[in-house]
């Protein structure tokens, strides 16, 4: 048996290096340059690159951009996560209450944005907010609705990049929530209706309570995708107009790739991953109530 | 049936509809305009359908852009990657679930925290890694780190565990050595689930802009969709031009998912029951 | 063919909780044992130990005169079936009877000619060329059977290969079984929880529970002479009665003079008339009557307790009559109230 030992070792072996070599050395690396002031001139001779300790850290929470950028994003999550998972709800059962031969094609309708690329349906979408040609305010018009500058005033700005990431990423919470969907016995809906349950408490009742845990996952995961929000304001608005939609990936990454002041940027891509853990934890956590463990 | 059932259905259906309209219509126009010859593009509000139909702007941005040199390197490392993610995905998922071996728990523990860490934030240390070694413009740059895929390796693992015990065991007393059992028996159980991680990871790869960007900035070396934000960034004002390589970025995976649905619905749904 | 050995054999779990505790018991070359106990008893964690499938903690295995603690399963030369057939899902009937062989090299025409013997000895031959879920459940544990009888190996290990089969299927494969046992002459190990099953087919039976063997003996001994309590409540069916007392007969001709004991009827060892002078009886009011078809289930309120009896009575009785009993002495089963372990009454 000792030979059985060795053998598993063997097989998980490729997937531990390349974890190693690729997510946990640069995750301690990034922890690293955060510490430092890694910068221009460290990157030519490391002579130049200093431990400054929590400095990094002390300078992002007086800097005001920082602060734009954390709420920003948290703008993209707060809005978006909800009305992606109402979207992702309400599609998925209806989707489910209709005749079984026209589930496919609407699932298909529905789920292809997800597979697209994120740059060009950020620059499609840039066409369709446009103010002189594009189709949203050509529509806004016949119904006699003004014509918004979409990517040109601040707050609609953001508004315009939640509502692509939404529309964009409710089709796969959709599937999710059809999948779960499935899983609740009939037998349940014909005790509910034995019992005299009409339509909204069945709704109410059974099918959301039952769902609970599968849109409390989704959330983690919704909240853990807008959280890393970057190609959609890079293409859309290049973080503009006056830094209202520079998410905190793309803060990073032009402190990181544009001023090349890499201990700066390190500490923003920490705290994110922090956050990001904090989200997980949270809902972990809420979780559990739910199931009463 | 009653007025009321009736209204609710007939309800359901014209609301998953519009939603479907709703989806589907920017992509339809955007490849309209690929179509349309560039007067007819810019004048105002551009029709919905192009009255004489061209592939000028296909030709042009193939031709002027290099976009066809874009498409092999995407082709290419999107392939890459798929096959990597799915050789080691597999075996590692296998042996998490169903050997023991000295570690396991605490590998498994590594995995779980590996699917946990946003990769985007890293991509500081990754860029400096790979200039050390020189392999910036290369395209390894974008294939190891993107297969070192946790999810994968988790939604294989799951997979396994709803597979019989039993049958591994019928398969050692049948005498097989371990590389057998996994080569004879493992992998074609474990195909379905393979399949619907190599789809995901094919088209996650395809897609992904942050890190090849950062990692590709030799002129010929980009991915698809970082060669169409550079190009983007000059010839926005070029609608039928950009609409044709947003057309052409996004219709090859909305082919492969098309072509591959019962695959790639499966990893997402498993994705959800795995946690 | 080999004869197995299990000699003093404990398994104790990494978190320090024994499953099995000093089981020894012994197949004979050739025999059938049956190995029966209620789920949990350890029974197929036995069975996997002389597999190979899991590592003993204390004790010997020797199959033939080779002590095989330490050989990995391929090399212990056994076959075992599986409850759930385990059949290899994406290979053929076919594939499934050959992937043994072939792992082992053996030639093509050899093989071909081994499969197709085997498969019509089961009666299977027709569906070589299907897939496991293309078969009955039947027709899969014949399967499952061909490709241990392919290995032809010294020990046949089969973890309750009728258990997931409806009950004419069972009783028709269990007939099957037993032919197939005389005629291949092969030495097998049968675990089952099914106290029937393991009565109509072993040629002896081992009683496990909690761990340890209560019980090693010919079903018949096991059945008229339990070791104790626990083997007298677990094999028959429906179950023995157990009344607590200083004496059985209401007549007090008493097996007397040993104090309290557990005394133990069985349920269709009751007659309603009596058999001899020396019969015990016993007084009870009818609660329940179950017509059973040809017999009747009475429930009767004794003095001591509730006693199930099986008869066939000769008049219509009702619920609420008294009713008097006869047992022959010889059906008078008594235990020892603290050990449980079986007293032998003095004639």
């Amino acid at each position: 048996m000792k030979r059985k030992r060795s053998t598993g070792a063997l097989f998980v072996l490729p997937a531990l290096v390349l974890l190693a070599v690729f997510v946990f050395i640069p995750l301690i690396g990034v922890l690293g340059l955060s510490l430092t002031d890694f910068g221009v001139y460290s990157l030519a001779d490391s002579a130049n690159l200093h431990v400054i300790g929590a400095a990094n850290y002390w300078h992002l929470l007086r800097d005001r951009e920082a602060w734009q950028a954390l709420e920003t994003t948290l703008v993209v999550v707060v809005v978006g996560v909800p009305a992606t998972l109402f979207l992702s709800l309400v599609s998925a059962l209806m989707i489910e209450s209709i005749a079984e031969r026209w589930r496919g094609m609407f699932r298909t309708a529905l789920f292809v944005p997800v597979v697209c690329s994120t740059v060009a349906i950020a620059i499609s979408w840039r066409y369709l907010l446009n103010t002189r040609f594009g189709l949203v305010n050509h529509l806004l018009a016949l119904l006699g609705l003004g014509a918004p500058d979409w990517l040109g005033s601040p707050h609609l700005a953001i508004l315009a990049i939640t509502i692509v990431v939404v529309w964009k990423g409710f089709g796969y919470g959709m599937i999710i929530v059809s999948a779960a969907r499935k899983e609740i016995p009939d037998e349940l809906y014909d005790a509910a209706r034995i019992e005299g349950a009409g339509v909204h408490q069945r709704l109410l009742r059974i099918t959301v309570p039952m769902l609970a845990p599968t849109l409390g996952l989704l959330a983690l995961l919704d909240v853990s995708g807008y959280w890393q929000l970057f190609a959609e304001p890079y293409v859309l608005t290049q973080g503009g107009p006056l830094g209202s939609t520079t998410s905190l990936l793309l803060l990073m990454y032009e402190r990181g790739f544009r001023w090349w002041r890499w201990g700066a940027a390190s500490a923003i891509a920490v705290a994110l991953t922090a956050v990001m853990w904090l989200f997980a934890w949270v809902q972990r956590h809420t979780r559990a109530g739910w199931r009463g463990e | 049936m009653s007025l009321r059932t009736r209204t609710l259905r007939a309800g359901t259906y014209l609301g998953l509809t519009g939603l479907a309209g709703v989806t589907l219509f920017p992509l339809l126009w955007v490849t309209s305009i690929a179509l349309m010859r560039a007067p007819e593009a810019a004048a105002g509000t551009p029709p919905l359908w192009p009255h004489h139909p061209t592939l000028v702007n296909v030709i042009n941005i193939i031709s002027r852009q290099h976009l066809g040199r874009y498409f092999f390197n995407s082709i290419v490392v999107a392939t890459a990657t798929m096959a990597l993610s799915v050789l080691v995905a597999g075996s590692a998922g296998y042996a998490l679930a169903r050997v023991e071996f000295r570690g396991r728990r605490v590998v498994s523990w590594l995995v779980m925290l590996g699917v946990l860490i946003p990769n985007q934030a890293l991509v500081l240390p990754l860029f400096e890694m790979f200039r050390t070694v020189h392999l910036v413009n290369h395209y390894a740059a974008l294939v190891l780190p993107a297969a070192a895929n946790p999810v994968g390796i988790v939604l294989v693992q799951a997979y396994m565990r709803g597979i019989p015990v039993e049958i591994l065991d019928a398969a050692r007393i049948d005498g097989a050595s371990e590389w057998r059992i996994y080569r004879s028996i493992v992998v074609p159980l474990m195909a379905p689930m393979l399949a619907a991680v190599g789809v995901l990871v094919f088209v996650v790869s395809w897609n992904d802009f942050m890190w090849p960007m950062i990692a590709m900035q030799q002129e010929g070396m980009q991915t698809l969709p970082v060669a169409l934000a550079a190009i983007d960034r000059e010839h926005y004002q070029d609608i039928g031009l950009m609409a044709a390589g947003a057309t052409m970025t996004m219709l090859p995976m909305v082919v492969v998912f098309l072509a591959s649905q019962r695959y790639y619905l499966r990893s997402v749904i498993a994705g959800s029951l795995t946690d | 063919m080999a004869a197995l050995e299990i000699e003093h054999v404990e398994k104790i779990l990494r978190g320090g909780q024994a499953v099995l505790r000093d089981v020894s018991c012994s197949a004979r070359d050739g025999e059938l044992l049956v190995v029966v106990g209620p789920s949990g008893c350890g029974k197929s964690t036995l069975l996997r130990l002389v597999a190979g499938l899991e590592s003993v903690t204390r004790g010997v295995i020797r199959i033939g005169e080779r002590t095989v603690n330490e050989l990995p399963p391929q090399q212990r030369d056994v076959a075992m079936v599986f409850q759930n057939h385990a059949l290899y899902p994406h290979m053929t009937v076919y594939e499934n009877l050959a992937f043994g062989l072939r792992v082992r090299g053996t030639p093509r025409a050899r093989l071909d000619q081994r499969v197709r013997l085997v498969a019509a000895q089961l009666g299977i031959e027709a569906m070589l060329k299907r897939f496991p879920r293309e078969l009955s459940g039947g027709q899969r544990q014949r399967t499952a059977l061909g490709r241990a009888m392919l290995r032809n190996p010294s020990v046949f290990l089969l973890d309750e290969p009728l258990s997931s089969l409806d009950a004419p299927l069972r009783a028709e494969l269990r007939r099957e079984l037993a032919a197939l046992h005389r005629s291949l002459g092969a030495t097998m190990v049968y675990v089952t929880h099914d106290q029937s099953e393991a009565l109509s087919l072993g040629q002896r039976m081992v009683v496990l529970a909690g761990g340890r063997v209560q019980q090693i003996d010919t079903p018949a001994h096991v059945f008229q002479r339990p070791a104790n309590r626990f083997v007298a409540g677990f094999v028959g069916w429906p179950p023995m009665n157990f009344l607590t007392a200083d004496s059985f007969d209401d007549v007090a001709r008493v097996p007397a003079g040993q104090g309290a004991l557990e005394y133990g009827v069985r349920p269709e060892c009751f007659s309603a008339r009596p058999g001899g002078g020396d019969d015990l009886q016993l007084t009870g009011r009818i609660e329940r009557i179950e017509s059973q078809g040809s017999e009747w289930d009475l429930e009767l309120t004794h003095r001591l307790g509730r006693v199930l009896a099986r008869l066939r009575p000769e008049r219509t009785l009702e619920v609420g009559e008294q009713i008097r009993l006869w047992v022959a002495r010889g059906h008078l089963h008594a235990f020892d109230l603290t050990s449980g372990a079986r007293v032998e009454l003095k004639p």
